[in-house]
């Protein structure tokens, strides 16, 4: 028995993939509805309606835009379809063909967010499919980069005496970078900034370290959070 | 430098065959159960240890405890360059002990680190010496982790014990033992405490147990296993390798290509599809995973519960480190130190005692008239004895003049590094050094230079980039005065302060300008600083003497050829007769830049020694008399003017001929150009010094 609503969905989705690839990748204004192909033939003006109704996207005189909200969503959606492919791809090794049909039935069961997170981790936050194709980044991600929390700072942003752990070292510059985490500069280690000036002189665990400008910034400290 | 490669030998056995040695431990007491010693090393006769671990772990005092020979004890990073080798003999059994520059990891960064590594894992040894600093153990346990991980010999050997202990830290080194698998052994080096023990798991032949693995995560699991089987052969494990190239180390990947194309193809496209999948470098996850395991495996047998450094030494590390203080004591330092004690006691006392004394009243004239007797010609005589001799000028300079002068500097540097006041200091100017392109590590080849420009130069090697090396050089070259004429300069000058006034800021001044203008024109990165600061420690005497010694030997080794060399050069000069016709030459700037025709020879001499220019000009003013402002104009000049031969010959070695020509030619006519204008600038300003 065919699955009729997961058949409707796979279609839905694969348009806004579409659209995702063809308007957010490659930059055009708008696609041509004979252009979007789904399965062998062009899309049936069903499903776009469908899409419009939802407030996904807009067809004008033939040509289909997205939303913000569509494209929200097409980016969940591809960034699902993506991390599905890199599962399967680099877990159970299947071949390019299999991949296709399989990843795109996984990616429905991906719709919970904590699932799709947890993959996202086990597969180490990846940054491109198995095609080569950027995923976009999910909250999980950013949360690992520290961006989002509002209480990491690079360090020559902290005022002298401020203490903190180590969120984490940008990656920019690898040699600097390696210098410092074989120092032992590592994410969760406890600084403390004893002073700014002439040069960051900083403590972790019991080596008090002196380091310029640039490489302060480049290593990023959580605060303290101050009891309240 | 290139590590002598071991004599092989294998032990002729009965029967014309040849026996491996199985015999491990003490002689007579076997234990069967025991893997062979030689399993992991060479065959021959002696065993082979190693030493490795951070700088300011105390390695060198270890290392002199152990093998009873002199080494630089240093705890400024870089400084102890050259890998030190020695001998020891325990319970019947010889040993070469190699003490290897400063490693974190078994990834290497600077080029003493890769020196290291190669040592480590090109060559096969019986014993490797894990030092770490105590208190700085759940730091360092990643590094012992790699040395267990690539399947080495690891003794983990806990120095500065004593200071972990005050400072309240509590270990479990039994314990330890049976978590790592590996012999854990407290010592305090300086003491001597904890050495027979050390001695004793040495002899014991420790044999990597294996137990830990450490797992790194799927994805790179599965990437090792795949690359694992195209690892070229080391002394490393096959994973430990693998890792390395992983990191895309560039020695490690080298030698697979070597291996063969389509194995260092299947290597490269693993790498390239592990670095997409990853957000981070690998090292990046590989350092998490180790201090992780790091920290689980210390759990129970390590507490750092203890008091933050409080006291006296919170307080003086404000003083030093507040550029307010900061400076002024600085400034203390070196007017104690320096002028004080090197010029002062050093240039003068000395100074005087050799060459005024025992030189000039026995050695050369005994020497002249041994010459004369046994030389019938006059040109060789001059070779060898007389005025411009190797044994008369440059044995007589090398000794009687440099070598007090140096040693002092030496002796008082020593003690500065002892302390650990260099690495606060370099932290102070790290931000005015950025301005012309150097960065707060490049003070010791710089005020190295106040004592010898030549030893100086060499010690530019220690700087991370090639772009910091240049500049080093050029500024060591032109605007730093080594302290032979340093202590002259001021003897001339010292009835009237308003010459030392002006040449300080005239040179001052160009250091400041040139080092400017190369930073902005000489292509490359601004370099990085970042040090560790060691506690301030006293400085003890038996460092102070081993750092000294080293030093002075070093001196004699690599700088005393030099100035026999360039007393063969001034004997060339002489009788060919390029001296005089140097001189005419000379004299024509000499005369544009208002000085009289005489000071000409002051500045060829300069070139040759570089005092002895500065005395020439005392010569001259007590023949024709220069007047103050023709004073100041001649010290500037000559301060600026070409550093002396040895230093050349150095700069050659070091940075090559293209460049040391270079910069011969820009100080040169640099030197006339500023001395001129300062010369228009006081006459114009008519001011009269």
């Amino acid at each position: 028995m065919i699955d009729l609503s997961c058949f409707a969905e796979e279609v839905l989705d694969e348009i806004l993939e579409i659209l995702w690839t063809k308007l957010e990748e490659a930059g055009r204004e708008s696609v041509p509805a004979e252009e979007i192909v789904v399965g062998s033939g062009p899309v049936h003006p069903e499903a776009l309606g469908v899409l419009e109704k939802s407030g996904l996207i807009k067809v004008q005189d033939g040509s289909v835009k997205l939303t913000s909200a569509g494209f929200e969503e097409a980016r969940r959606t591809i960034r699902r379809h993506r991390l599905s492919e890199r599962l399967f791809y680099d877990l159970f090794e299947i071949s390019e063909e299999q991949m296709e049909n399989v990843a795109c039935r996984f990616e429905h069961i991906l719709i919970k967010p904590e699932l799709e997170e947890k993959i996202c981790e086990l597969l180490g936050h990846p940054r491109f499919c198995p095609h080569g194709k950027a995923i976009p980044a999910g909250e999980c991600c950013d949360r690992a980069e520290g961006l989002v929390d509002q209480t990491v700072v690079p360090m020559s942003d902290l005022r002298q005496g401020e203490a903190g752990a180590i969120a984490y070292v940008q990656t920019g510059d690898s040699d600097k970078l390696k210098k410092l985490m074989a120092m032992g500069i590592l994410p969760g280690e406890p600084v403390n900034l004893e002073r700014r000036f002439p040069s960051f002189v900083f403590t972790v665990g019991r080596t008090r370290y002196a380091v310029d400008e640039e490489m302060a910034r480049a290593i990023f400290v959580r605060r303290l959070k101050t009891s309240g | 430098m290139k590590p002598d490669h071991p004599s092989e030998q294998s032990v002729p056995g009965p029967g014309g065959g040849r026996r491996r040695r199985f015999k491990c431990g003490l002689p007579g007491r076997g234990r069967p159960s025991e893997a062979p010693c030689g399993r992991h090393g060479h065959r021959g006769p002696e065993r082979r240890l190693i030493m490795v671990g951070n700088p300011n772990v105390g390695k060198s005092a270890l290392f002199n405890k152990l093998t009873g020979s002199y080494v630089v004890v240093s705890n400024y990073p870089g400084t102890t360059v050259a890998v030190a080798k020695g001998r020891m003999r325990f319970e019947g059994v010889d040993y070469s002990v190699v003490d290897t520059p400063g490693m974190y990891t078994l990834f290497p960064i600077t080029e003493e680190e890769r020196v290291a590594r190669r040592i480590l894992m090109e060559e096969k040894h019986d014993v490797v010496l894990h030092v770490v600093d105590a208190k700085n153990l759940p730091r360092m346990l990643p590094f012992t982790l790699q040395l267990i991980e690539a399947r080495l010999p690891v003794i983990l050997v806990l120095n500065i014990m004593d200071e972990a202990e005050k400072a309240g830290l509590s270990f479990d080194a039994a314990g330890l033992e049976k978590t790592l698998g590996i012999p854990v052994v407290p010592t305090v080096s300086i003491a001597g405490k904890g050495i027979r023990q050390l001695k004793e798991s040495i002899a014991a032949c420790p044999q990597p147990k294996g137990k830990l693995d450490l797992d790194y995560g799927l994805w790179i699991e599965r990437v090792l296993l795949e690359i694992m089987p195209h690892m070229p052969e080391t002394s490393l494990s096959r994973r430990s390798t693998a890792l390395l190239a992983l990191q895309e180390d560039k020695d490690v990947l080298n030698r697979i290509s070597a291996g063969g194309s389509d194995k260092a193809q299947e290597v490269f496209s693993a790498l390239n599809g592990l670095k997409k999948r990853l957000r981070h470098p690998v090292g990046y996850y590989l350092m998490l995973v180790r201090r992780q395991k790091g920290e689980s495996l210390l759990r129970d047998h390590f507490s750092d519960r203890g008091v933050s450094e409080m006291g006296s030494s919170q307080v003086l590390e404000k003083i030093l480190l507040n550029p307010l203080t900061g400076i002024p004591i600085l400034f203390l330092v070196l007017y104690f130190g320096f002028y004080k004690f090197v010029g002062g006691f050093g240039a003068g006392v000395v100074v005087d005692f050799l060459e005024g004394h025992l030189f000039e009243d026995y050695f050369v004239p005994f020497v002249n008239g041994w010459t004369e007797k046994l030389i019938p010609w006059p040109v060789i005589q001059n070779l060898v004895a007389m005025d411009y001799g190797v044994l008369t000028l440059g044995v007589r300079y090398a000794v009687a003049i440099v070598m007090p002068i140096v040693g002092a500097f030496f002796l008082v540097f020593s003690v500065v590094e002892d302390s650990g006041y260099l690495p606060r200091l370099s932290l102070l100017i790290d931000r005015l050094f950025k301005k012309i392109g150097l960065s707060g590590r490049a003070v010791i080849p710089l005020t190295l230079g106040f004592g010898c420009g030549t030893m100086a130069t060499m010690v530019t090697r220690t700087l991370e980039s090639v772009r910091e090396r240049v500049i080093a050089t050029v500024l060591l070259a032109l605007a730093i005065p080594c302290s032979a004429q340093l202590g002259v300069i001021f003897g001339l000058a010292s009835e009237s302060p308003g010459i030392i006034v002006t040449w300080v800021i005239t040179v001052g001044l160009m250091f400041f300008l040139v080092g400017f203008l190369l930073a902005r024109f000489i292509p490359g990165r601004s370099p990085d600083f970042f040090i560790e600061l060691p506690p301030l420690r006293m400085p003890r005497p038996v460092n102070v003497w081993v750092k000294t010694s080293a030093r002075m030997r070093w001196y004699f080794l690599e700088i005393f050829p030099l100035f026999l060399l360039a007393s063969v050069i001034i004997w060339i000069g002489d009788i060919t007769g390029l001296f005089g016709w140097a001189l005419t030459l000379l004299g024509y700037p000499s005369q544009w830049i208002g000085l009289p025709e005489e000071t000409a020879q002051a500045f060829l001499f300069g070139f040759f020694r570089r005092d002895y220019g500065v005395a020439g000009l005392y010569d001259i003013q007590r023949s024709t008399g220069l007047t103050g402002n023709q004073l100041a104009v001649a010290t500037v000049t000559l301060t600026l003017f070409l550093p002396c031969v040895a230093q050349f010959l150095v700069m050659v070695k070091e940075r090559g001929w293209r460049i040391a020509l270079a910069v011969a030619c820009f100080v040169f006519p640099f030197a006339f150009v500023v001395g001129g204008a300062l010369n228009f600038v006081l006459n114009a300003l008519g001011i009269v010094l």
